[in-house]
């Protein structure tokens, strides 16, 4: 089911004053609906769609994909070790259903980062973009150079889709606030992504249009309903506000009509076997939210485990932030729910004839060190961790790097967020020249062994 | 730390009442699904003889909620209605005047609380270490001997007990490695519990004072999430040994292993009915998470 949502302030003679103003500081989140210089009809690369199955918080490498069972007590961790299709590589046992399709997919396993905290290092792993100082340009989004999922929106240009959404609440962040470097940055607020959320009933939301209320999939499949609807809202307005706002109602609706068309946001469109592989948790159907949209044709999809995603400690682990009780909450919680659902996608994909053209990356900000902590747990590690590469033109069956005995530190071929992006936005078909006119990742290398 | 608290209501009514309800509950020999929400649930422990479920049950992101199930009809309460912390791995004591269990409540710390139900008091154990301490898996000691549960605190994973105040911490390990998920044997002189120390998460049993250690299992991966018999003569636990999440049985001395559970999803959390002739676990089945209660047949 999708659910447009209700807003508290609305009354029964339509929108209070209030509501636009409190829906005006969402709307730059519809940032597709205003683009206007994008490039037209863009030719994508190998890769159609892209997938970023963003783990925010930072996984643990070495209790994941990356593990050192002969490194000393205080860095090996708990978990046994189990072979997988790949040869000479392994991975915990917390991750048997991927091990198994090890050759679907490529392992890097010398990611690094530029930055130990979570708001700066998720920025420049979702930009590639450092600041001169290594911290957060100008404090504030316009400092940051576009992510990679602005780039790729952009370049695909104004379709009847968005280019670029994130599947989340809101924005991703920590405490201290989102992540600045996750949409448009300097192109503004136009670019950044469109949100939607899912939970893990599979009921779909909009969080930034919740003044269309009560809105169901069928109405949305209906442009005549929908339009009735458009004007039924602006009737309610005063004239400055129609003015103002109809633009983008209209748009908004055009949008919501292009996703309701092939009712792409209806998880009940799914047969109960396909909902079931991917698990009945709120990573699980966002994934294949995620699926369904790039089944679509939307360029870039962000899969977000974040705040909002099976955290069970609050305002604590935002997603993989495993400070404290790290191997319990990934023996109990994070990696059989991973290794299930990234497994079920990679399926889903393949079956459908869309993981040669869909690439799928599997990543967080950093991950963890590999030293255990003085309460049994670990911290940020930015030095050394990894990402998962699938399909859209990758090789599959690689392991990319290697790390030391005992995951500190890349032995050979670190992997810088700039040669993520860089990669991504190659296979995708944003080449060199087209990055260099836009002055966005113009130097980056590509991930040649990734090829 | 004392707090005043209301008591949670069903208690009243319920756990300390004498029990009325008698008889099998269950059709033996079969295997049944008592919850169908499918959310995730984690930690279940029997109350009132075995004709209730407490567990854990991820209620929404960032709230962890106690939950009870009646057996009987299915019904099922909050078990602690009031706040927004999140609440885990319950355990209640023998005489039933006490719960204890893990609380998150927005300040980073996993914390444990001891609730005197008939006293409406709280007395909370704050972790040691840093301001991300969390206490986990506790569980009363027969008794009034105190509580026992892992900690991440100032010397990584131990196993520490308290006493019914929250007071006097006493490591009763020291080890390197992580050691966690503790279980009382019902007489109440030894503790099972996991331990990395000489790899993966293997099963070792100690005395309720930390001495006396031996080894139980001995896997390449691990296990898990161990629970006494109510004889005290075997150990059901969980295992990744043969590729995925499976319930497994060992007698106490460490003979007799052998599979429980076998589906190509996850079996986990068991614990036993007070009858000693079912396993109550947690299973992922098509993507949801359950209780489900099995008769364990021949022993």
């Amino acid at each position: 089911m999708l659910e447009i949502g209700s807003l508290q302030t609305r009354d029964c003679t339509g929108p209070s004053r209030r509501c636009l103003l409190k829906a005006g500081m969402t709307l730059p989140f519809l940032p597709e609906l205003l683009q206007t210089d994008a490039a037209v009809g863009a030719e994508p690369g190998k890769a159609k769609s892209v997938m970023l199955v963003w783990l925010n918080g930072g996984p643990s490498h070495l209790d994941l994909f990356d593990p050192k069972p002969t490194a000393p007590d205080q860095f090996r961790g708990p978990f046994g070790t189990i072979a997988t299709r790949t040869s000479g590589m392994r991975f915990t046992e917390l991750l048997p259903k991927l091990a198994t399709r090890s050759d679907k997919f490529s392992v890097v396993r010398t990611n690094i980062n530029h930055h130990g905290g979570h708001r700066q290092a998720g920025s420049i792993g979702m930009s590639g973009y450092v600041a001169t100082d290594g911290g957060e340009p100008n404090g504030s989004a316009e400092g940051y150079q576009p992510s990679f999922g602005s780039i790729l929106g952009r370049h695909r240009g104004h379709q009847d889709l968005p280019g670029f959404i994130s599947l989340t609440k809101g924005p991703i962040g920590d405490l201290d606030g989102p992540m600045l470097g996750q949409g448009g940055g300097a192109w503004g607020k136009r670019h950044d992504p469109f949100l939607i959320s899912c939970n893990a009933a599979g009921r779909v939301s909009i969080p930034n249009l919740k003044l269309l209320e009560g809105l169901s999939p069928e109405r949305l499949s209906s442009r005549r309903q929908i339009l009735r609807e458009l004007d039924r809202y602006r009737r309610s307005l005063d004239t400055a506000n129609a003015q103002k706002w109809g633009t983008i109602y209209q748009q908004a609706y055009d949008l919501l009509t292009s996703l309701g068309r092939e009712s792409v946001l209806d998880l009940s469109r799914e047969t109960t076997q396909t909902r079931d592989a991917y698990g009945h948790t709120t990573f699980g159907q966002t994934a294949l939210l995620g699926r369904r949209l790039v089944e679509a044709g939307v360029p870039f999809v962000q899969v977000n485990w974040s705040q909002v995603v099976e955290v069970l400690f609050p305002n604590s682990d935002f997603g993989w932030d495993t400070h404290s009780d790290n191997f319990g909450l990934l023996a109990e919680l994070h990696g059989p729910l991973l290794d299930r659902t990234l497994s079920a996608l990679l399926d889903d994909l393949e079956q459908r004839g869309l993981l040669e053209t869909t690439l799928v990356v599997t990543m967080g900000e950093f991950g963890r060190t590999p030293r255990i902590n003085s309460i049994g747990s670990r911290d940020h590690w930015q030095h050394c961790y990894f990402s998962v590469w699938a399909g859209g033109g990758i090789q599959p069956g690689r392991v990319i790097g290697e790390s030391d005995a005992r995951g500190e530190h890349p032995l050979i071929d670190p992997i810088s967020p700039e040669m993520v992006g860089t990669t991504m936005l190659e296979l995708a078909g944003v080449n060199q020249a087209t990055r260099a006119e836009w002055g966005v990742l113009e130097n980056g290398r590509l991930i040649e062994a990734l090829l | 730390m004392k707090n005043k608290c209301k008591s949670p209501m069903w208690f009243s009514r319920t756990l300390l009442a004498p029990l009325l309800m008698t008889g099998n509950l269950l059709a033996a020999g079969a295997s049944q699904q008592l919850t169908h929400d499918g959310k995730q649930k984690f930690a279940p422990v029997f109350v009132e003889g075995g004709q209730a479920v407490v567990y854990s049950v991820l209620e929404r992101a960032q709230r962890v909620v106690l939950q009870r199930l009646k057996l009987a009809d299915g019904s099922r309460q909050l078990v602690l209605p009031e706040g927004n912390a999140s609440q885990f791995d319950v355990d209640f004591s023998h005489d039933g005047r006490l719960l204890c269990y893990a609380k998150s409540d927005f300040d980073r710390q996993l914390k444990l609380v001891i609730l005197n139900i008939q006293e409406q008091r709280e007395f909370v154990f704050s972790p040691p270490g840093t301001q991300r301490s969390t206490v986990r898996t506790p569980r009363f000691l027969p008794g009034a001997a105190g509580v026992i549960f892992t900690v991440n605190g100032t010397r990584g994973q131990q196993i520490v007990a308290v006493d019914l105040k929250a007071k006097n911490p006493k490591e009763l390990t020291t080890s390197n490695g992580a050691n966690g998920w503790p279980a009382v044997s019902p007489d109440g002189q030894q503790i099972v519990f996991s331990s990395s120390r000489k790899g993966a998460f293997n099963l070792y049993v100690m005395n309720q004072e930390g001495s006396d250690l031996r080894r139980l299992t001995k896997s390449p991966t691990s296990d898990l999430h161990a629970s006494w018999s109510p004889d005290g003569k075997r150990i059901a636990f969980t295992s990744t040994r043969d590729g995925n999440y499976e319930i497994y049985l060992i007698n106490a001395d460490g003979t007799n292993l052998r599979r429980f559970t076998n589906h190509p999803e996850r079996d986990d959390f068991a614990i036993w009915h007070p009858n000693g002739k079912q396993l109550l676990t947690i299973a992922e089945r098509k993507g949801r998470f359950d209780l489900y209660l099995t008769e364990i047949g021949v022993p």
